[in-house]
């Protein structure tokens, strides 16, 4: 798999803080993978996140298909690279097929006249994910888990090799944040896309990612494939959380399970390890 | 963003401009409206209805229409740049600032230099860019504009320019009727050289932001949805400022004050045609265009002999309408 991204020693720190907000990051991203960031709040995810979208000043470097992607303009930068932040709102209620064809905004002309090729990508997006059903629909009036799909519908249309999910499931039910990363993993396997998400939930990033990157005081703490680097050691030492690690005998998803007993000993944790 | 309501608009359009000519026909004298299209297409008209109709009203008429829609359309294009729909014109203070530019204009060339009347718009200008950015700065918090800040900012920044204007004409000009007609609005004392330069400017105003009508549909959802869409948010935003508050200022300097214009009319282009700017821009020109020619037509004619100044009528269906998207926006939140 070749590489497209590429991040070099950078750092940053928000006008009036002591600290960086994230220090000499480094790690680099191959065509087609999954990864999930994770880390405690304040860790730096966000602020990553907005150092590949060249929206901080951050030093160092950060190559995209090998250029510095300070240099590349933020047009073409748009139609390489996508984003999901965690809702999409709208000062005014629009129609979801408007919401869409937003998506082709880096690709029309002035005045914002969709080609047939643009249409193309529109009918793609709203395909995949199986929204035809809400295309004439005001978006106000669908529900949470609808208009994040919408969103991700928007960004589908905009067709990037990248995608950037910023803590994109953190305001959806179980079944929605689902469904909307499910849709994802058949958007990598479709279009051969890489897809970069930062998570709170760090099961979620379990079973979503290929590779998982850990951060903490803004710096990349571990980094490798999920069943090695979920460990209840590095959640205690990064997160201060006690917890308890399962895998999914099914297929060897790793799981963390929040500890709420006093003593690491408890009834609890017994029966968490006998099926571990 | 094609669709259905869109499309209505084009099929609507002539019956508004209809209805903005059948303005001329009321007035103090009443001209019957075949008289006025007769006139208007250049028919023999007795000579007395001839003179009302193009030296007095359709000057008049035309200015309300230019003054209507650079207004209706800088709110629109505030509202969608600063993701708020209570920001225009009025609210944000850029009226005070351009009121208080022209009036200082006014002042100087009186005093000292006789000339800088005709350049009254310039000082307007710069006075509103000066407004515009003092509620801008103030009410920013963390990159977003809170509507309470904003709304506050912008009464701060109206009382601290309507008070320079105050003090301006008492120590000026000493003239109360004067004051009025800055503090409330008047498009008495139309003349062709206003129509031609407020036409120009309202013209381009719509020309504009018809032009950058994809880039504010994306800023709806935020200056960071925007840039993710490639916009140039900062570029963008200073375009908006910039010819927004000059457009004001060239209509401000003609008319004085006239508030609720530019916040009321784009809710209710949006409402009828939808929110994509590529309708709403032209729809909420021609609508805000047709409120203040109603508006001046009531206010000229309802309490003859005396005329009412229109920034009164406007601020009588205006507020209601202000007070009911404040609590939506607010229920919202």
């Amino acid at each position: 798999m070749s590489e497209i991204l590429r991040i070099e020693n950078i750092s940053y720190a928000y006008p009036k803080s002591l600290r960086n907000a994230i220090d000499k990051v480094n790690f680099t991203v191959r065509k087609g993978e999954i990864i999930g960031v994770i880390g405690p709040n304040g860790s730096g995810k966000t602020t990553l996140m907005k150092s590949i979208l060249n929206m901080v000043d951050y030093q160092g470097n950060i190559k995209f298909y090998g250029e510095e992607i300070k240099k590349i303009p933020r047009k073409e930068l748009s139609k390489k690279l996508g984003v999901v932040a965690q809702e999409f709102t709208p000062i005014y209620d629009m129609k979801v097929s408007e919401i869409v064809e937003m998506g082709r905004t880096p690709y029309t002309n002035l005045f914002g006249d969709l080609s047939k090729e643009d249409k193309k990508y529109v009918e793609i997006a709203f395909g995949d994910l199986n929204i035809y059903h809400l295309k004439d629909r005001m978006f106000y009036s669908l529900s949470g888990g609808e208009r994040q799909i919408v969103y991700v519908a928007k960004v589908f249309a905009q067709n990037p090799d990248l995608f950037l999910l910023d803590e994109a499931t953190d305001h959806l039910d179980v079944g929605n944040a689902q469904h909307l990363l499910l849709k994802m993993k058949e958007r990598v396997k479709k279009f051969g896309s890489t897809v970069i998400a930062t998570f709170h939930d760090i099961n979620q990033a379990s079973a979503f990612s290929n590779r998982i990157i850990v951060m903490k005081s803004g710096k990349v703490y571990a980094t490798g494939i999920p069943e090695i680097i979920l460990t209840k050691e590095m959640i205690k030492e990064v997160y201060n959380a006690n917890c308890e690690i399962i895998k999914d005998p099914r297929n060897g998803t790793v799981n963390v399970f929040m500890d709420l007993e006093d003593s690491s000993d408890s009834l609890f944790c017994d029966v968490l390890k006998k099926y571990s | 963003m094609k669709n259905s309501r869109g499309r209505s608009f084009w099929i609507i359009l002539p019956f508004i401009l209809i209805f903005i000519i059948a303005n001329i026909a009321f007035g103090p004298v009443y001209i019957p409206l075949i008289e006025v299209f007769k006139s208007l297409i250049g028919m023999k008209v007795p000579s007395t209805d001839k003179t009302i109709i193009l030296q007095l009203r359709l000057p008049r008429i035309l200015l309300g229409l230019g003054v209507g829609s650079s207004l209706s359309v800088t709110g629109n294009a505030f509202q969608a740049m600063l993701k708020n729909p209570l920001a225009d014109p009025y609210i944000l203070g850029v009226s005070s600032g351009a009121a208080f530019g022209a009036i200082l204009a006014n002042v100087l060339a009186q005093l000292y230099y006789p000339d800088l009347v005709f350049y009254m718009w310039i000082f307007a200008f710069v006075f509103g860019l000066m407004a515009t950015a003092i509620t801008y700065f103030v009410s920013r918090r963390g990159g977003k504009l809170p509507t309470t800040e904003l709304i506050l900012s912008g009464v701060i920044v109206n009382l601290m320019f309507g008070a320079g204007v105050t003090f301006l004409i008492v120590y000026g000009w000493r003239d109360v009727q004067i004051t009025s007609f800055w503090l409330l609005g008047s498009l008495s004392g139309a003349g062709w050289h206003d129509v031609i330069l407020v036409g120009i400017s309202s013209i381009a105003s719509v020309v504009f932001f018809m032009s950058i009508s994809k880039y504010l549909n994306a800023m709806v959802a935020g200056e960071e949805e925007a840039a993710y869409l490639g916009v140039n948010v900062e570029m963008m935003k200073l375009m908006i400022f910039v010819i927004g508050t000059l457009v004001t200022a060239i209509a401000v300097s003609t008319s004085g004050i006239i508030g609720f214009v530019g916040l009321i009319m784009p809710h209710m282009s949006r409402r009828i045609f939808g929110s994509d700017h590529k309708i709403s821009m032209p729809a909420s020109a021609i609508l805000g265009g047709a409120f203040i020619v109603a508006c001046d037509t009531i206010a000229r004619t309802a309490f003859t002999p005396s005329e009412m100044p229109i920034g009164t009528i406007t601020a009588l269906i205006g507020a209601p309408i202000f007070i009911y998207i404040l609590r939506r926006r607010v229920q919202n939140v």
